[in-house]
């Protein structure tokens, strides 16, 4: 498919646009058709939910009891349970932070998975007409560096002073018209790097922040909680540690995952840009078999 | 002019030495050279580290030494402190009094300085020598900035390089800014952000630009052929990270190779390691940390020069590719450059995948508008970014005398307040 700007009604471009729109959604039917059938997937979709319902973690479940011993107790560890909130509820929402921030990630990679699922898909299909007309490897040659494009290319002013160029807006008005004819194109491994640097940063919980105050009272208040903290940290930091460990692995898979996912991307994109460069080679064989030798940059 | 500026010119910079990289670190550098051949008295004060690149620990001997024919002090470097980073108040603030607002500002907030490199000394000495020299502190988010405008006082100005990023709406620098004297930003965009940012009168943010070495020339067809390049070459240089928009670079390059099949070569250069995918290793040249002129050599090769990134106030590397004469494409979400691309016409911008594709198609199918927008940037750098000027520029700001017409750069975007 060439799209060219320089079309004089622009009826060309207008047509490739619904080309691409048609194209995008049935591309998203049929992306659509291969989820629900994908009983692998139906799966992931249900840990994922079972993620979304369980990732909340909470400090403040019901306290009750039916007899009046329990229900002394009960009050009791209510009682406790507020006197030290101060201490309790920070640690569980940092950890409630990072909680947010893993799933999310793990929400985009399985998005990202899914995707590249259906790009591979995508080359299958492909792969069925190109096998009919596989090209030599004397076509792949000629097509890594065209003669008549780097003919064309050093006709254009070698040496000489070049003309004055078109001024930036104009320019860039062409940009603008070019671009809109450019299928879409989403880059899900930026949202990846964004919650994977969002869980990163959120994986350390710390129980040690800085209790400080700025009246008499609050500095009081401070003092206390700090030696209360102080007492407490045989009980409190190892579950805090452990739950670091846990985290930091957490986000140490997360990275390899995604790594994994941009290796697996560029091996697509390398697929791609070779069947490309077979597109082109017929491309520039037909033109030049019609002799009409112009650089072909974009198809 | 000497005569009439006792002070000396103190620039304090968190690194500093021949080997130390980083945009801050080489402005720093360099303008400490533009000053000293103006005849102006000036001194560099940094810690002992290397840079931001390195291990927070004594790289460079402590003392006196000369770069470049300036004198420079380097002090021990005060590490960061460790995480969880409980909030730090240097000694030398701590017998002056700690500011008012220190106890308001957000517990991470404090923690980020906590965070980063500093050196007490450094600071000490800033409170023993405070009425001798005017300080120049370079880059904003550092302890030897925050806590040196805290003791220069009336004595600190700023050169920020402050970026649109979720740290410049810190409390703690908002206060910084407020509280420094005067501040002199790289390019009208960085002023305009700064004043947007902080509320401050016109009149406290001037620009006094950046400049760069006009001397280097690059042989692009040698490079090429040390290289054996073929097909188009595009170029990056600088950090390879998210913070520079690295990573999505790759990935438009990645798309526009598959949807085009172009022969390409992106050529990268800067000290940090970057993992290359192996698939994409045909269409990458990771040269890593290069010599000046194969630096050079490779911007000389570039068809286009692309520049990511929105966290700029100058982007020394894309004057240096408008130097050698490669054409531009930067990111239209950075003010910046696009900006510099809009007052030079040596390029274009892009605004998301689209744009990126069809700035890349136009400019690469056409040699001739390449090598006549490359012009205009070589052409606009060489009137903009001679650093005597900026040095002329540095000097009122500092000495608030007038700035004098004859240096205020002739670009429409550049103003002088």
């Amino acid at each position: 498919m060439t799209v060219n700007s320089h079309q004089p009604d622009g009826a060309p471009e207008i047509a490739a646009i619904l080309e691409q729109l048609r194209t995008a959604v049935r591309a998203q039917r049929a992306t659509r058709q291969r989820s629900i059938d994908d009983p692998l997937h139906r799966a992931l979709q249900r840990s994922l939910d079972d993620i979304e319902i369980t990732r909340v973690v909470s400090a403040h479940w019901p306290l009750t009891g039916r007899t009046l011993p329990q229900k002394a107790i009960a009050l009791i560890n209510k009682v406790v349970r507020r006197y030290l909130r101060w201490y309790i509820n920070p640690i569980v929402e940092q950890q409630n932070a990072f909680n947010d921030a893993a799933a999310r990630t793990l929400h985009l990679l399985a998005e990202a998975y899914q995707e590249l699922a259906d790009q591979v898909a995508d080359q299958q299909e492909a792969s069925a007409p190109m096998q009919h007309n596989e090209t030599t490897g004397a076509d792949r040659e000629n097509d890594v560096d065209d003669p008549a494009v780097e003919a064309a290319n050093s006709a254009q002013g070698a040496d000489e002073d070049p003309p004055a160029p078109p001024p930036y807006d104009e320019l860039m008005a062409q940009v603008r018209a070019r671009a809109a004819t450019e299928p879409p194109a989403r880059f899900i491994e930026l949202e990846l790097h964004n919650a994977l640097i969002q869980a990163q940063s959120r994986q350390q919980v710390s129980a040690h922040w800085t209790l400080t105050g700025r009246t008499f009272v609050e500095k009081l208040v401070a003092l206390h909680n700090r030696i209360v903290r102080q007492y407490l940290r045989w009980l409190i930091n190892p579950i805090v540690e452990q739950q670091n460990a846990a985290n930091q692995a957490l986000t140490g898979a997360l990275h390899r995952l995604i790594r994994i996912d941009a290796a697996l991307r560029a091996d697509i994109a390398a697929l791609r840009a070779s069947r490309q460069r077979m597109r082109e080679s017929r491309a520039n064989r037909h033109a030049r078999h019609h002799h009409h030798r112009r650089p072909v940059v974009r198809s | 002019m000497p005569t009439a500026m006792p002070d000396i010119i103190t620039i304090v910079v968190p690194w500093f030495g021949p080997d130390t990289a980083g945009g801050a670190e080489t402005q720093a550098r360099q303008l400490a050279a533009a000053l000293h051949a103006l005849g102006v008295p000036v001194e560099v004060w940094s810690t002992d580290g290397r840079d931001s690149f390195s291990p927070p620990v004594p790289h460079y001997r402590t003392g006196a030494d000369v770069v470049d024919g300036v004198p420079v002090r380097r002090f021990p470097i005060t590490p960061p402190r460790p995480a969880p980073h409980e909030p730090y108040v240097p000694p030398a603030v701590q017998r002056i009094g700690q500011p008012a607002d220190w106890n308001s500002f957000p517990d991470h907030e404090r923690r980020l300085l906590a965070s980063l490199v500093s050196s007490d000394a450094l600071l000490d000495a800033i409170t023993a020598e405070r009425d001798k020299r005017r300080f120049l502190f370079i880059p904003y988010p550092f302890p030897t900035t925050f806590w040196g405008t805290v003791l220069a006082g009336e004595r600190g100005y700023l050169i920020p390089c402050l970026h649109d990023e979720p740290y410049a709406r810190y409390t703690t620098y908002r206060w910084m800014f407020r509280h420094t004297r005067r501040v002199l930003a790289n390019s009208p965009a960085e002023r305009a952000l700064a004043l947007r940012l902080y509320n401050l009168p016109p009149d406290r943010v001037v620009t006094a630009g950046e400049g760069i070495d006009l001397t280097p020339r690059g042989d692009g067809a040698a490079f090429r052929r040390r290289h054996g390049l073929r097909g188009a070459v595009l170029r990056y240089a600088g950090r390879r990270d998210a913070s520079k928009n690295f990573p999505m670079l790759l990935m438009y390059l990645r798309e526009y190779w598959a949807r085009r099949g172009t022969s390409l070569t992106l050529v990268l250069t800067g000290r940090d390691p970057v993992e290359i995918p192996a698939p994409l290793r045909p269409i990458v040249l990771d040269l890593g940390d290069v010599d000046i002129q194969e630096r050079h050599d490779a911007y000389a090769a570039a068809d286009v020069f692309i520049q990511p990134s929105t966290y700029e106030s100058f982007s020394i590397v894309l004057m240096e590719s408008w130097l050698q004469g490669a054409p531009a494409l930067v990111n239209a979400h950075c003010d910046v450059t696009r900006e510099a691309v809009e007052a030079s016409g040596g390029g274009l911008s892009f605004d998301g995948f689209a744009g990126f594709a069809a700035a890349l198609d136009l400019l690469l199918e056409n040699r001739a508008l390449r090598r006549a927008l490359g012009a205009r940037g070589r052409a606009w750098v060489l009137e903009n970014c001679r650093w005597d000027d900026v040095a002329r520029r540095t000097v009122a700001a500092i000495f608030e005398h007038e700035v004098p017409t004859s240096t205020t750069p002739p670009s429409r975007t550049l103003h002088i307040p």
